[in-house]
């Protein structure tokens, strides 16, 4: 039952729906277009909403919401500089001592090379004539090094990285501020027939993407610190560097361990020289992914997106396919927010049908006199 | 009744030296929330919420949004999903429903400045069972379901006291019904 269809209010049940797609697929398109620039506003926006809570606490306790993002910017940029001082500390000696040992092993992996070779040569004769075989393995490694430390494009890479990290805090700063504005923004320019839906898809969507963040970076911590334990304990020389990138790479899901695995078996050949240190660091790595999939997901995803192995995997690869690094972070809780959107569409759908009606037993109860 | 800050509320409450609720005064002036501390006073006024401490008030009001509604402009449909709770800020909104199937809607309720409507949603998600429509230019609270399930969840007490007054009204209002159709009640 509704108001009659010449009631001017009726009107804005069916024309929002056009307009909100259009105007979503123009937004989405927009994105598409400009996304080389967003990283750092994604970044920001991540910084945000892992912020949020300590900033509603402040304003709970009665603190206006500009002065609460004021006193938590300041309070962060003391921790973080305390922390990068005495914490990020031994992360900055094992640089240099990488600089030091860099040359030793780069001739360790150029013996090794040249063993392969002698072996393949050995085995397979026809290859001593071959030019480009022999300019493989002669001055291979040379190249790999000229490549890496003199390419533009890594150069280049690096660069925006550098920006990006200092342009994400204060862009943070702003969406802190400028948050619930939006949202309201949003509120009033909605037609009030769709408030609810407004703020089912903005509650659902937030939900989402708030707890996917603050899951994928405590797993991250966790994925990081469990995997340096690990690499210390088999004794790998820069196990705190190897078990940094297993936590960075995690932010991709299943990303830790492999980006781990890879360079902590590169690290362990370079200085054990035999197979043992690096199946040891594969091992490590195994038991790492097993306890993220089995502990820490469990605990700490199993409330931000339920999507199953599968449609994460679909999700990853398209992400890879539309955006790259940003499109394989970004895939999964985008997945889960079109997830959550689409229940929202199919629960107003049965709900407009007259589809939802109480359970069976209230239904029953209902029909039995009431006492007082 | 007076509402202070949350915290210089359990400042109050407690026995603290009287230089720091001083210094605790001064910090107030300056960081404090007039319109926050405006809003609350409001919402102390409001049945369901008037037995919650201040920081559980301040919790649920912080998760409050606002919306303005233009003369006529419908706030819900009968048949929708409802999914939010409605106070009156401003103005004037009047609940329509049908009494029987071919007829227009009619007129069976006004709501004014802190009254509430909309309160089924904190029970259940189904459809509502009437339309909503602003009389006047009207400015409404609005309490998605949401947040007040994780207040709930965060604070059973406050739960506890929103769901027992709201428990209160609605037998007050089936026993208004059952008086208004003639039904003897079962005793």
């Amino acid at each position: 039952m509704s108001l009659s269809p010449s009631d001017p209010s009726h009107r804005s049940s069916t024309l929002p729906v056009t307009t909100l797609f259009i105007v979503l697929g123009l937004l989405a398109w927009f994105f598409y277009t400009v996304r080389g620039v967003l990283a750092p506003f994604l970044m920001g926006m991540i910084m945000a909403y892992l912020l949020n809570p300590a900033v509603a606490y402040l304003e709970v306790h009665g603190v206006r919401r500009e002065k609460a993002v004021v006193l938590l910017t300041l309070l962060l940029g003391t921790v973080v500089t305390v922390l990068v001082y005495f914490g990020l500390k031994a992360l900055w000696q094992e640089i240099p001592n990488l600089r030091d040992d860099w040359p030793g092993y780069m001739r360790q992996a150029e013996a090794s090379l040249r063993q392969i070779q002698v072996l393949l040569e050995t085995s397979w004769p026809h290859l001593r004539e071959s030019k480009y075989f022999g300019n493989f393995f002669t001055g291979g490694i040379d190249r790999l090094q000229n490549i890496a430390l003199h390419s533009p494009a890594l150069m280049a890479s690096f660069f925006h990285l550098l920006v990006n990290l200092l342009l994400a805090p204060f862009l943070a700063f702003f969406f802190l501020q400028a948050g619930p504005r939006i949202a309201q923004l949003g509120l009033d320019a909605c037609p009030g027939l769709w408030v609810e839906r407004f703020l089912n898809l903005l509650n659902k969507g937030g939900q989402v993407v708030g707890n996917y963040t603050r899951g994928i970076l405590a797993e991250a911590l966790l994925v990081g610190v469990f995997s340096t334990l690990g690499l210390h304990w088999v004794g790998l020389n820069y196990a705190l560097l190897v078990g940094l990138s297993a936590g960075v790479g995690n932010v991709v899901p299943y990303g830790g361990p492999v980006v781990g695995a890879v360079l902590g078996v590169i690290a362990a050949f370079l200085q054990f020289s035999n197979l043992t240190g690096p199946v040891q660091v594969l091992l490590v790595f195994v038991v790492v992914h097993y306890v993220d999939s089995y502990i820490f997901q469990p605990l700490i995803m199993k409330r931000s997106v339920d999507l199953d192995p599968v449609t994460v995997v679909f999700a990853l690869l398209c992400g890879a396919h539309l955006g790259g690094l940003w499109g394989l972070i970004l895939a999964v809780p985008t997945a889960g927010v079109i997830k959550e959107v689409g229940a929202v569409f199919y629960v107003w759908y049965r709900a407009e049908r007259g589809l939802i009606v109480p359970s069976k037993e209230i239904a029953l109860l209902a029909q039995k006199p009431w006492v007082v | 009744m007076t509402e202070t800050s949350p915290a210089s509320a359990d400042f109050s409450e407690s026995r603290v030296p009287l230089w720091l609720t001083k210094v605790w005064a001064s910090a107030d002036r300056v960081f404090g929330d007039s319109g926050f501390r405006k809003k609350l006073r409001f919402f102390r006024t409001v049945l369901l919420f008037k037995d919650l401490s201040t920081r559980d008030l301040a919790t649920l009001v912080k998760k409050t949004m606002e919306k303005s509604y233009g003369p006529g402009e419908i706030v819900f449909q009968e048949g929708h999903l409802g999914r939010a709770f409605f106070v009156v800020a401003d103005g004037q909104v009047e609940i329509l429903r049908r009494i029987q199937v071919d007829e227009s809607p009619q007129v069976v309720a006004r709501f004014e400045k802190g009254d509430f409507f909309g309160e089924m949603v904190l029970l259940d998600e189904l459809p509502r069972s009437a339309t909503c429509r602003a009389v006047e230019t009207t400015r409404l609270h609005i309490l998605y379901k949401d947040h007040f399930d994780s207040l709930c969840l965060q604070s059973p007490r406050a739960g506890v006291s929103i769901l027992h007054a709201l428990g209160r009204l609605l037998s007050a209002r089936l026993r208004r019904e059952r008086r208004s159709l003639g039904t003897p009640l079962v005793r």
